[in-house]
């Protein structure tokens, strides 16, 4: 059977960063996103974050992600010009409700912020070891329990995938119809998915505590690992770069720029 | 706590653990129906050799053939890999027949899920031909394929969803747009032959595993295929659950569905199967009648094939095959 592990082992720049540098990276580009609501300034921090997905050779991997990713930001794209109302530059209206170019780009803006947290946080797991994840959090001084349950979650990804493909083929199989039909049909029958992949992760969940708890799990025992990081000069000049440019947008937000609508994140 | 003391006495006690849906080991099982000595009984095959009477007589079982007529599903050179020039499957021939009961053997990573599922339209082959009913289907959307081929996954948890069992039977009969008296008629039917009756308000999901398992094969039945594939049906159930869930395949088979089972029960495979095929490393290796297969002890073990007891002491003491106890009491008489 196919094996759905995130990680993709490639002799990049990105992989040789250490951890801790990739997790500031994500958390930058967290910060760029949401100070931003303009989609020239979104898209350029999502342009960049695909860039490095590109330079980091783990594109491919991701395959499973794209259609996923392109929904998040069409649904984006389309609901949020219904909700987020305002701005003075009309464009027209379909079914008596009117839309605003500041309202459209605002849509266009957040599509382009969650795709790039997401990208970003898929970035993380493609170029890293669930293992060295673990290591970066505790040394960052993140309790152990917590870093442990955090990389117990991306653990559990990979397995996720791989149950949620198993149980599309198991549901078509039977004749459940999850792509095709009216929208209405589709939401309908994703239950047939959604609900077997909730109860399946559940009942993995359920096991787990048992299994570590067996083996003599002590949350809060002093640890020792096999596996080293360290920070190297080049990602002490990463991390000061993206400090910066973290520090430069939050100014540039307060200042008024990279805005559509200036009141709302 | 029933019982207790040396693992030889308890194993001894046949009919007490069949009541209480155990497997006891066949050696022991062979020496209780026939009366043979006092407990303790043997244990393995070298002991039961040992132990057994000399003056005996030996009838010879019935050379079951493989079943003749139409093939039900025809592969014709399939190939199938995960990832690019990494063959699972390197050029796969086999003809199932109609109402065949085969079993699909062999070591974990031997390409048997990635056959099923490419028979029931999950996987699309590379290269080659599939048939199912003399149609070629190779490039048949699986939805379509479930029509005709169903698919019974070894986690019963992939495929249950509703809230209660009468929903989750009854869902692929109104998606497939039949009226809810038929569908009430069909999901009675099919919940009587799998004993899921009196279950059938329950929610599957504070049932047990063979329960949710009868489930799932229940939802499958209830689409009425020709054809059903079994991954692994067996897998976290007792002996007693596995027999139950085989007795229901085997009157399906009987009632002349084609059966494809894949399984790492031996004793399933004996009792049930008239056919096996062998998998190693993508390919088939031995196939052919049950009888004739499980003659091959050697063969089989190079393969890491775990061959039932009743098999090799029948061999070893007389160099035939019996494939089930049953079978060896009612042929092996103490003069």
């Amino acid at each position: 059977m196919p094996q759905y592990i995130l990680y993709l082992d490639r002799d990049t720049f990105f992989h040789k960063l250490d951890p801790r540098t990739k997790l500031f990276l994500v958390a930058c580009v967290f910060i760029w996103s949401s100070v931003f609501n303009h989609p020239y300034y979104t898209g350029s921090v999502l342009f960049a974050v695909v860039s490095l997905v590109l330079l980091s050779k783990t594109a491919r991997q991701l395959k499973l992600f794209w259609f996923g990713l392109i929904s998040l930001a069409l649904m984006s794209m389309i609901l949020w010009p219904l909700f987020r109302r305002g701005g003075t530059t009309y464009i027209g209206s379909i079914l008596g409700v009117s839309f605003t170019l500041e309202s459209v780009m605002y849509g266009l803006a957040v599509a382009f912020r969650l795709v790039a947290m997401v990208l970003s946080g898929l970035l993380l797991l493609t170029t890293t070891r669930i293992e060295e994840l673990e290591l970066a959090m505790t040394r960052l001084g993140l309790p152990y329990p917590i870093a442990f349950g955090f990389s117990a979650v991306f653990r559990f990804i990979p397995t996720m995938v791989g149950d949620g493909l198993t149980i599309l083929a198991a549901q078509q199989a039977r004749g459940v119809n999850v792509a095709g039909g009216s929208i209405f049909s589709r939401l309908r029958n994703s239950a047939a998915i959604i609900a077997p992949l909730f109860i399946t992760t559940m009942r993995r969940f359920g096991e787990l505590p048992m299994a570590i708890e067996s083996r003599g799990f002590v949350p809060m025992a002093k640890r020792t690992y096999y596996l080293s990081i360290r920070m190297r000069a080049v990602d002490y000049v990463t991390v000061a770069i993206l400090a910066v440019l973290a520090a430069l947008s939050i100014y540039l937000r307060l200042n008024g720029v990279g805005v559509v609508f200036p009141d709302v994140i | 706590m029933v019982l207790e003391g040396p693992a030889a006495n308890v194993l001894s006690e046949v009919e007490l653990l069949h009541s209480l849906g155990l497997h006891p080991p066949e050696t022991a099982e062979i020496f209780s129906k026939m009366s043979l000595r006092g407990k303790p009984y043997p244990l393995d095959v070298d002991g039961a050799a040992e132990l057994f009477p000399s003056i005996i007589k030996v009838t010879h079982p019935l050379a079951a053939g493989l079943e003749q007529g139409e093939p039900a599903v025809e592969l014709e050179d399939v190939w199938f890999a995960y990832e690019p020039g990494q063959w699972v499957l390197n050029g796969i021939n086999i003809k199932v027949m109609k109402g065949e009961m085969m079993a699909l053997i062999g070591q974990n990573g031997s390409g048997k899920t990635t056959l099923a599922q490419i028979v029931a339209g999950i996987l699309r082959p590379a290269r080659g031909i599939v048939r199912v009913f003399g149609k070629d289907v190779t490039r048949q959307a699986v939805m379509v394929r479930g029509r005709e081929v169903g698919y019974i996954f070894q986690n019963p948890d992939y495929q249950i969803f509703s809230n209660t069992v009468r929903d989750e039977i009854a869902y692929g009969l109104r998606a497939a747009g039949m009226s809810e008296y038929e569908v009430e008629k069909q999901v009675n039917t099919v919940s009587e032959m799998v004993g899921l009756k009196d279950l059938l308000d329950e929610d599957p999901f504070f049932l047990s595993k063979a329960e949710r398992q009868r489930t799932a094969v229940a939802s499958i039945l209830a689409l009425n295929p020709r054809v059903i594939i079994l991954d692994e049906p067996t897998t976290g159930l007792s002996p007693g659950e596995t027999t139950a869930l085989m007795e229901t395949v085997n009157k399906l088979n009987r009632a002349g569905t084609t059966i494809i089972t894949i399984t790492h029960d031996m004793w399933v495979v004996t009792k049930y199967c008239s056919r096996v095929v062998l998998m190693a490393d993508g390919k088939i290796v031995m196939d052919g009648p049950t009888r004739q297969i499980f003659s091959n002890i050697r063969e089989l073990e190079k393969y890491d094939i775990e061959v039932p007891q009743v098999v090799k002491l029948s061999n070893k003491l007389f160099g035939q095959t019996f494939l089930t106890v049953d079978e060896f009491v009612e042929n092996v008489k103490i003069r």
